[in-house]
C-alpha cells in the first residue's frame, strides 16, 4: 500500500487552506485554534486516483495540501470532460456537506496529500465560527464564477485564447497559495488533460502552445514549469480579466 | 504510444510540427487531426482552407484537407 494514513490535528502540513483563509480574512486566535484543533486524517494518495466518485455518499470532505486534483465526468462515447483544477488550499467537495450525492467525480492529478475532514466537523465548526462558514459560502460562489468563465471558454473563445486564459488562472490561483516562483509555475497537464478541459484535441492543444512559445507568450521548461515571459501579453491573449477570482489581498 | 508530426498548412502558411504528439494509434492521430481542424474552421468562422499532412518518425501516414467557403445562389 502507497496510501498511507495518520489522524493528526490540522497543524502547518495544513497550511495551504489556512494561508488561503488568511488571503480572504484575518483570523482571530480562536479561529486559529479551531481550524488547528480540526480532526483530520491526512493521506498521501498515488497520481490518477479518484478520491471521491459520481454516486458516492461521503461523509467528510477534503482539502489538498499538496498536489492537484480535478473534476470530471465521462460523457457520451466514454469521452472525459474535466471542469476544474484545484491547487493546495482548496476543498473541492465542500459542497457535499449539503448535497449528499456526488454528482460528478475528483481525482488526483499527480501524486497529492489530501486531508479529510469529517462533515460532522465542519458543521460544528461553522456552527461555533460563523465566519469561517461564510469564507467556505464565498469559495463555492467563486468556484461558480470559475465555472462561468470556462462556460464562455469553451463556448465562444477560440483555442488559443482559452489556452491563454486557462494558464492565466492557474498562475493567479497558485500566486495567492504562494506556490509561483517569479514568473514560473508548475503545472503538471498533460496536453491531453489540457484538451479535456478546455474541449480541445490534445493535437490542437499541443499546435496552440507551439504557437503561443513562438509569439514569445510563455516558455515551458522540463518538470511541467510554466514560464510567463509575456503577462500583459497572455492575459490579453485569452481575454482574462481576474476579477472573477475575487482575490482580496494579494493581486497578481 | 507512437509520435506523430502534424504539418500544417492555414490559410497557405506552412507551420511545420517540431514537436510531435505520442498517440496510442494512427487511426487516433487522424481523428486528433480532423478534430482539430474542424475546431480551427470554427474559431476562423470565415472561408478557410486548412491541411494537415500527418507523418510519423520515418514518413508521411496521412492528410487531412478541409475547404470551407460560403457560395452564394444565383
Amino acid at each position: 500500500m502507497l496510501e498511507q494514513a495518520m489522524t493528526s490535528a490540522l497543524n502547518e502540513n495544513a497550511h495551504p487552506l489556512v494561508r488561503k483563509l488568511e488571503s480572504i480574512v484575518d483570523l482571530s486566535p480562536e479561529e486559529r485554534e479551531a481550524l488547528a484543533k480540526l480532526p483530520v486524517t491526512l493521506r498521501d494518495l498515488k497520481a490518477d486516483q479518484d478520491i471521491v466518485r459520481e454516486q458516492d455518499r461521503p461523509s467528510q470532505c477534503f482539502t489538498i495540501v499538496e498536489g492537484f486534483t480535478f473534476r470530471y465526468k465521462i460523457v457520451e462515447g466514454g469521452r472525459r470532460q474535466i471542469f476544474a483544477f484545484h491547487v493546495p488550499g482548496d476543498t473541492p467537495d465542500m459542497q457535499s456537506l449539503h448535497l449528499s450525492v456526488m454528482d460528478h467525480t475528483i481525482a488526483t492529478l499527480v501524486p497529492s496529500k489530501v486531508a479529510f475532514i469529517p462533515h460532522d466537523a465542519v458543521r460544528a465548526l461553522f456552527r461555533v465560527h460563523p465566519r469561517i462558514g461564510d469564507v467556505f459560502w464565498r469559495d463555492t460562489l467563486i468556484d461558480a464564477a470559475v465555472f462561468r468563465e470556462w462556460m464562455a471558454g469553451i463556448g465562444r473563445r477560440s483555442a488559443y485564447a482559452r489556452i491563454a486564459h486557462l494558464l492565466c488562472e492557474m498562475f493567479v490561483r497558485l500566486k495567492v497559495v504562494g506556490l509561483t516562483k517569479g514568473h514560473s509555475c508548475v503545472l503538471p497537464f498533460t496536453q491531453a488533460e489540457l484538451g479535456d478541459a478546455l474541449g480541445l484535441s490534445t493535437v490542437h492543444v499541443n499546435r496552440s502552445l507551439q504557437e503561443m512559445r513562438g509569439d514569445g507568450l510563455i516558455s515551458s521548461g522540463t518538470n511541467s514549469t510554466l514560464t510567463i515571459l509575456n503577462w500583459e501579453g497572455l492575459k490579453e491573449a485569452g481575454d482574462f480579466d481576474p476579477t472573477y477570482l475575487h482575490i482580496q489581498k494579494q493581486a497578481a | 504510444m507512437p509520435r506523430f508530426y502534424f504539418d500544417m498548412i492555414v490559410a497557405g502558411i506552412e507551420l511545420p510540427d517540431e514537436e510531435g504528439v505520442d498517440l496510442p494509434s494512427l487511426d487516433h492521430a487522424c481523428r486528433d487531426a480532423m478534430a482539430t481542424v474542424a475546431a480551427m474552421a470554427k474559431d476562423h468562422s470565415a472561408a478557410i482552407k486548412i491541411g494537415v499532412d500527418i507523418r510519423d518518425e520515418r514518413q508521411p501516414v496521412a492528410r487531412v484537407r478541409l475547404s470551407l467557403r460560403c457560395i452564394p445562389s444565383d
